[in-house]
C-alpha cells in the first residue's frame, strides 16, 4: 500500500506543511519506520546539496573577450546575488535520481543547478544580467566538463530505463529532447559566430539546463505502482 | 485524533459502478492515484465527500478516510488499475492527483492543488495557495487560481487565465499563453512555442518570458512603469507604440524604459519575433493541440 505521507516529507523538511498536516505527519513519523528512514535520506541529500560549493566556471572568460572587443573589463558588474538561494525539494520517487544527480554534478554543473540557468521551479526570477548589455563577468556554466558529463550520465540512466516506459511516453520524451538538442546546436553555432554576445551564452546555458531538467524528469517519470 | 475508515470495493461484474458519500471535516485534503482513465474533481459547500467511479471487475477502488485526509487508490489485479472517477469535495479541500494515462479536471476546489499526469490534459478552475500541475504529454489549463503557481507541460501548451500570484510556467514543445494575470513574479520558458502575456505590471515586479523558437507577444498597459530588456538573435522587435529604444553593443539586444521605470521585464526569443502591444490589441486564444505556436 502506498504511504501518502512519504510524498509530503519534502514539504516537511522545507517547513512548508500547513500546521494541521505538520502535526499529523509528526504523529505518523512516530510510528512509521519507513517514513523515518526516507526522511533521513532526504535530509542527507539536502545536506549534500547545501554543502556543494557553488563553484564558478573553470575560468573567467571575460577579460580575454573584453580585450578583443576593446572594453574595459573592470567596468563589468558581477552578477552575484541576483538570484534567490536555491531550495532543494524532492518527491520520494525523485530521491534516488536527485542523489545521483547531485553526485554527478560537479564544478560548473553544480553552479548551474544551484544558481539556475533559467527560471527556477517554484520561484519566478528575473534572468541575471549586467548593465548596458555587458557580458556577465563569468560566462557559461555549459562550458564546464562536469555539466556535459552530468547530461551524459542522465542520458545513460534514461536509456537504462527506456524499456520500462510505455512507447508513447518514450516518443514524447525523445521528441522533446530532439527539440532541445536542436536549440542547443543553434545556440552553440550562434556563440561561435558571436562569442562576445552575453545573451547567447546565457541562452545556451538555459537550453542545456532545460535538457538536464527533461532528462531528470524522464528518469523519474512515474509508472503505476512504482 | 485520527480515526480510520476504509471502504474497499472489489467487484465481480464486467463493469462496476461505485457511488458512496461519507462525512468529512470541512477542510482537509484528498489524494487520488489512478493509472489511467480520468479523474474529475468538483467542489460543494457540504462537509461530505462523494466518490463515484466506473471501472472494470479487474480493478479495485480503495478509499481510506483518516480524519481530514482521504486517499483514493485505484489498483488492478494483474497490473495498474484504471477508472473513470468523479469526486465531489468540500470547497476548501486540497487536491492531489497522480496519474499516468489520465485526464485530470478540477473545478472549484479552493485548496492547494498538486496534479500530475504523464499522458493526459490537466484542466483546472480554482485553487488557492500552492498550485502545481504537470503533464508530460498533455495541455495544462488553469483559470481563476490564486497562489504560488507552477505549471509545466513538456510536449504541449499551457494556458493561464485570470490567475493571481507568482507564476512559473515551463514547456518544451508548446506555447505558453497567459491572460488576465495579476502577478509580481512571472517566469515563463519554452523551447519551441510562442509566449503571450497580458496582465498587470507591478512597479516592483519581475516578468521574464523566454523561448528559443517562437513569437513573444507582451501586452504593456499604457500606465506601466518598466525597464524592458529584449534579447533575440534571428528575430526582431516590433512595438505598437512609441518607445525610445537603446540598442546594445551586442546584436539583437535592446532596452527601453516605460514611464518611470520600475518593473523588470525581460523578453527573449532566439529565433522569433518580439512584439509589444497594448492590452486591447491582444486576442486571447486557446491552445491548439496540433501546433506548438
Amino acid at each position: 500500500m502506498h504511504d501518502p505521507w512519504t510524498e509530503r516529507l519534502s514539504e516537511y523538511l522545507d517547513e512548508e506543511l500547513p500546521a494541521a498536516e505538520l502535526v499529523a505527519l509528526e504523529q505518523h513519523l512516530a510510528g512509521c519506520d519507513a517514513c523515518r528512514a526516507v526522511l533521513e535520506e532526504l535530509r542527507a541529500v539536502a545536506a549534500i546539496a547545501a554543502g556543494s560549493t557553488a563553484s564558478p566556471p573553470t575560468r573567467d572568460l571575460w577579460p580575454d573577450i573584453a580585450r578583443r572587443i576593446g572594453v574595459d573589463s573592470a567596468a563589468v558588474v558581477p552578477i552575484a546575488g541576483r538570484r534567490p538561494p536555491p531550495r532543494f525539494s524532492f518527491t520520494v520517487p525523485q530521491l534516488a535520481a536527485a542523489a545521483v544527480v547531485l553526485m554527478m554534478l560537479s564544478g560548473g554543473g553544480v553552479w548551474l543547478a544551484t544558481t539556475g540557468g533559467g527560471p527556477g521551479r517554484g520561484v519566478a526570477t528575473a534572468p541575471a544580467r549586467t548593465e548596458a548589455g555587458n557580458p556577465p563577468a563569468q560566462l557559461a556554466a555549459s562550458e564546464s566538463p562536469g555539466y556535459e558529463s552530468a547530461i551524459a550520465d542522465l542520458e545513460l540512466a534514461l536509456a537504462d530505463r527506456r524499456d520500462r516506459l510505455d512507447t508513447a511516453t518514450v516518443r514524447v520524451l525523445e521528441r522533446s529532447l530532439a527539440t532541445i538538442d536542436g536549440a542547443i546546436a543553434e545556440a552553440r553555432a550562434a556563440v561561435e559566430r558571436d562569442p562576445a554576445n552575453p545573451y547567447l551564452h546565457r541562452h545556451l546555458d538555459g537550453a542545456m539546463k532545460k535538457k538536464m531538467d527533461i532528462l531528470r524528469r524522464a528518469v523519474t517519470v512515474r509508472r503505476a505502482g512504482t | 485524533m485520527i480515526s480510520a475508515l476504509a471502504v474497499a470495493a472489489l467487484s465481480l461484474g464486467l463493469a462496476q459502478q461505485t457511488d458512496t458519500t461519507f462525512n468529512v471535516p470541512a477542510s482537509g485534503s484528498v489524494a487520488i492515484e489512478n493509472f489511467g482513465g480520468s479523474v474529475n474533481v468538483r467542489a460543494w459547500d457540504r462537509a461530505q465527500m462523494r466518490v463515484r467511479a466506473r471501472h472494470s471487475s479487474r480493478t479495485a477502488l480503495e478509499i481510506d478516510v483518516r480524519g481530514a485526509r482521504v486517499d483514493i487508490d485505484v489498483s488492478g489485479r494483474m497490473g495498474p488499475g484504471q477508472a473513470e472517477i468523479e469526486v465531489t469535495v468540500p470547497r476548501a479541500y486540497g487536491v492531489r492527483i497522480e496519474g499516468v494515462n489520465t485526464e485530470i479536471n478540477v473545478d472549484g476546489a479552493n485548496g492547494e492543488l498538486n496534479l500530475e499526469t504523464v499522458n493526459g490534459n490537466i484542466t483546472v478552475r480554482g485553487g488557492r495557495g500552492r498550485i502545481q500541475a504537470e503533464s508530460i504529454q498533455g495541455a495544462v489549463r488553469l483559470e481563476d487560481a490564486n497562489g504560488r503557481i507552477q505549471v509545466s507541460s513538456t510536449n504541449q501548451g499551457i494556458r493561464l487565465r485570470n490567475v493571481v500570484g507568482d507564476i512559473s510556467a515551463e514547456s518544451v514543445n508548446g506555447a505558453i499563453l497567459m491572460y488576465g494575470v495579476d502577478s509580481r513574479a512571472v517566469a515563463a520558458e519554452t523551447v519551441n512555442g510562442a509566449i503571450e502575456f497580458e496582465g498587470r505590471i507591478y512597479d516592483n515586479g519581475h516578468y521574464g518570458l523566454a523561448t528559443h523558437n517562437g513569437r513573444i507577444v507582451m501586452a504593456m498597459p499604457a500606465n506601466a512603469n518598466a525597464n524592458v530588456s529584449v534579447y533575440t538573435f534571428n528575430g526582431k522587435l516590433s512595438t505598437g507604440f512609441d518607445v525610445d529604444v537603446r540598442q546594445s553593443r551586442s546584436r539583437g539586444q535592446f532596452g527601453f524604459t516605460l514611464g518611470r521605470g520600475g518593473a523588470d521585464v525581460e523578453l527573449e526569443s532566439f529565433g522569433g519575433s518580439i512584439q509589444l502591444v497594448r492590452p486591447s490589441e491582444i486576442q486571447q486564444r486557446d491552445l491548439n493541440p496540433r501546433r506548438s505556436n
